[in-house]
């Protein structure tokens, strides 16, 4: 028998699905090259100097029950999140590093106020978990795109992540770290399997919600089916020419900052910088038992919020 | 407002003994920065504190690897560098010992703030030791030095570059010209042993190499950069020269010392020739005491010669001859070397004592005219210098333990306490090891026990603490380290001393010391100027009238 050890740590998974959910309909992957003709492609030109990562983090400090008598309480979910930017030019310079805090609910809910912050009230859609963590995400990526914002103009901005709430930024390269979607068609397959580290694929246009051209990069040599590999996105609003050579340039630029497998548990797809960024934004979220315990105060002083409290 | 360098860390321990502060950015902190702080407590009432800085450390904030040194210098991981400093509290006032509060902004304390945070402000009569690395005195309390709360000095250092014997001089310089002393400066003596060359026979001479950087060191100390004023300097006279003229090459001025045979005899200085580690071992220690006993029979005669049993001895030789003459006949021994005395026993007392004659021959003699001036007195000149450099190991202990033995007898007689007596000693070791006892020993115990009381203050020197009595040490108020072996500086002896200032001794250069006295927590680090007084030949001025004019009024 033989087998490969993923470099990714398991407690993130892997860095593909074992069943990908096939989207190639909507994609044509024969925008700068035949299908025929597709190779990988070496980028052989300078790297960029002026480079700025996005990323945010978000953590859920507490499950929240909210009274609305006569009926169940409501479902809610307390959660703070943050979004920076990191600038590597000679050196590597957190420039930005915003915080928030959110009650996320469809229950009508007031702002909490604790000893470590305000919950604002976020309204979501429904009342299912899975639709409060969406919340949480969109409420992180419009965070992340005002983090983008304030750090300014970059040669390259990589945002981690797709690029659905910042692509309007100039520069911007959505970096997705995992590969759940086969975008291109079976025949194309072994192109992306035989990449070798440091080239990339030819570009695909892909129109879903919006249109963006794709490729495919690979950052390193690693073990497992996705190892080492990225897929890059930019907007599709420009001609293939110039969408082609920016990613000969993010592709030239972007293996300088891939992590190593003992510094990184999601080695090397995570960055360097984002990594570097996760765990400033992540010590910025402040300390989860302190955010619990505020939270439990705050439930005391508030008639409204309780803690499964069905007495009333 | 006061510009604040950091504020105290909260990620470690705040004791009310030792705290870390971050350092702020655009700041940096020192070693040996003073600083202050507060804390209000919830009373309203405000604590003030002051400390040292013992270490300061830096690092990557955000790295975890060794390697991410090189992503975060070619800008590839985001760091932050910071630099924190550890204190160890000096002060608390009033003495509310709370830890000062993570967050609490801390500045550099300066004049009277500083003065507070080293204690020097209870200091009423204080001299100053050394300066600070920014210029400004450091100071010590007279009363650990004089005897009035503690007395006596140690310094430890390897020879060469420790400095110990400067630093000796420039102690005594600034307690006879700061004033401390007030009216009891002019009875204040020095007895000073020179055991290096001929080196501090010039402390009466300017120093050639005394720059004006120097002199301004003097001022900001407000010491006068001038040599000591009196000085009398003795040493011991040629070998085999029978107008005994002093063994010196480098001035003309110099008296030679010795004892007469009378005094020898009369005074019990007979143990002080047999003062080795292996005398006190061995069975003729009781021979020794026996003839010391039979020797003060001795009747002097006009020129300080003895005489014994009729005959007269002028010269150490005689009186050895007949010594050995009489342990070794039938007829004295019983007598002279003691009851059931065995041959080997006297036979090695003798062998030492003929073995000595050659040394100490030119100490101990009566055939040279007036011997009272050959006489080793302290109250000639403030500072009196006696030269052992080209004695023997046997002489020099025979010559320190003679002349401590009378200095302190003088000042229990006189029982004047106020007008000290500072005696310099380098290589305790050497008159005060470890192990064993010896006269000299018992001397320099007696001095450093019960001299606080007298007035008598040993200012000691050695390369190595861990060689030298404990008492003595232990004795010693105020303790000085220059440099240090690696190996020395971790012995128990410099316990005083906290791992860091240990760390930093084996790295002093010339001219820095560490000194801990008892009334502050912490050692201070200080810089004591070039000496203004010449510390070798080579480095005294000219005499003018050594190269003035043959005739001034020639021209008129």
């Amino acid at each position: 028998m033989n087998f490969t050890v993923e470099a990714w740590d398991s407690d993130y998974g892997a860095p593909t699905s074992e069943e990908l959910d096939d989207a190639s309909q909507n994609v044509d992957p024969s925008v700068e090259f035949a299908i025929d003709a597709w190779r990988p492609l070496l980028p052989e030109v300078d790297h960029l100097d002026d480079v700025l990562f996005i990323d945010g983090v978000r953590r859920v400090d507490a499950t929240l029950w909210i009274d609305q008598p006569p009926d169940f309480p409501g479902f809610a979910l307390a959660a703070t999140y943050a979004a920076g930017a990191v600038r590597c030019n000679d050196k590597a310079t957190i420039e930005v590093a915003e915080v928030e805090r959110g009650l996320f609910t469809s229950a009508p809910a007031a702002d909490i106020f604790t000893g470590v912050g305000t919950y604002e009230v976020k309204a979501t859609k429904g009342t299912t978990s899975e639709e409060l963590w969406l919340g949480i995400q969109q409420r992180m990526g419009d965070l992340e795109a005002v983090a983008a914002r304030k750090a300014g103009t970059a040669e390259l901005v990589v945002v981690d992540g797709p690029l659905s709430h910042t692509r309007d930024l100039d520069n911007a390269v959505g970096y997705v770290k995992t590969q759940k979607v086969q975008y291109l068609p079976m025949e194309l397959a072994s192109v992306l399997a035989e990449l070798p580290a440091g080239y990339r694929t030819p570009l695909f246009l892909t129109t879903t919600s919006w249109s963006r051209f794709s490729w495919y990069l690979r950052l390193a040599n690693h073990e497992g089916p996705a190892g080492g590999l990225v897929r890059c996105e930019i907007d599709a609003n420009k001609p293939v020419a110039d969408a082609a050579r920016i990613a000969t340039r993010v592709s030239a630029t972007l293996p300088r900052f891939a992590s190593a497998r003992h510094k990184d548990p999601r080695a090397p797809q995570n960055l360097y910088p984002i990594g570097g960024l996760e765990r400033e934004l992540r010590h910025r979220l402040g300390d989860k038992e302190l955010a619990m315990r505020a939270l439990r105060t705050a439930s005391r002083q508030t008639p409204s919020v309780t803690s499964l409290d069905l007495s009333s | 407002m006061e510009k604040m360098v950091g504020r105290v860390l909260g990620t470690k321990d705040a004791t009310p003994l030792e705290f870390w502060v971050g350092v702020a950015a655009g700041e940096f902190i020192q070693l040996d920065d003073v600083v202050a702080l507060k804390r209000v407590l919830p009373g309203g009432e405000v604590v003030r504190m002051y400390g040292t800085v013992g270490q300061v450390v830096a690092r990557h904030e955000g790295a975890r690897f060794d390697s991410d040194v090189f992503l975060i210098e070619d800008g590839i991981l985001p760091a932050e560098v910071s630099e924190a400093a550890h204190v160890t509290a000096t002060r608390f006032e009033p003495e509310v010992f709370v830890p000062p509060r993570p967050g609490e902004p801390v500045r550099i304390a300066e004049g009277d703030e500083r003065e507070r945070a080293l204690f020097f402000d209870q200091m009423e009569r204080r001299f100053p030791v050394g300066a600070a690395r920014n210029g400004e005195p450091l100071w010590v309390n007279l009363e650990f030095l004089n005897g009035e709360r503690g007395a006596h000095v140690n310094i430890s250092g390897i020879s060469g570059v420790a400095t110990k014997t400067s630093y000796a001089t420039f102690l005594l310089h600034s307690l006879f010209t700061s004033g401390v002393l007030g009216k009891a400066a002019v009875n204040t003596k020095a007895l000073v042993f020179n055991v290096k060359g001929e080196d501090l026979l010039h402390l009466d001479r300017v120093n050639s190499r005394l720059d004006d950087e120097a002199r301004v060191r003097y001022a900001n100390l407000e010491l006068p950069s001038t040599p000591f004023e009196s000085v009398a300097g003795f040493a011991p006279p040629r070998l085999d020269d029978p107008k005994a003229t002093a063994d010196v090459a480098s001035r003309s001025d110099v008296t030679s010392f010795f004892w007469s045979i009378h005094e020898f005899c009369s005074q019990d200085l007979l143990p002080f020739l047999f003062a080795d580690a292996e005398d006190d071992r061995a069975q003729y220690t009781t021979v020794v005491y026996n003839v010391m006993a039979q020797l003060r029979r001795a009747e002097p005669d006009d020129s300080g010669a003895a005489v014994i049993d009729g005959v007269a001895m002028r010269t150490f030789r005689e009186l050895a001859d007949l010594i050995t003459d009489r342990v070794q006949s039938e007829d004295h021994r019983y007598q002279w070397a003691g009851p059931a005395m065995g041959t080997g026993t006297i036979n090695a007392f003798v062998r030492r004592l003929q073995g000595s004659v050659r040394h100490l021959g030119r100490l101990i003699r009566s055939d040279v005219p007036d011997p009272q001036r050959h006489r080793i007195e302290l109250d000639q000149s403030q500072v009196t210098v006696v030269d052992l450099h080209n004695l023997n190991d046997r002489a020099k202990r025979f010559v320190v333990g003679v002349t401590l033995r009378r200095a302190f007898d003088e000042k229990e007689r006189a029982g004047q306490s106020e007008e000290l007596l500072l005696v310099v000693l380098d290589e305790l070791n050497k008159y005060a090891p470890r192990e064993g006892t010896s006269p000299i020993k018992e001397i320099l115990l007696d001095i450093a026990e019960r001299g606080r009381s007298l007035g008598v203050i040993l200012i000691g020197a050695q390369q190595t603490a861990s060689e030298v009595e404990r008492r003595i040490i232990a004795n010693s108020s105020i303790r000085v380290v220059g440099r240090l072996d690696s190996a020395e500086a971790a012995r128990e002896e410099y316990g005083f001393l906290p791992s860091v200032h240990r760390q930093r001794a084996t790295i002093l250069k010339p001219g820095t010391m560490i000194l801990t006295q008892p009334q502050l927590p912490v050692p201070l680090v200080l810089e004591f100027p070039f000496p203004a007084w010449a510390t070798r030949a080579s480095e005294a001025v000219p005499v003018l009238s050594d190269a003035g004019p043959d005739d001034p009024f020639e021209d008129l």
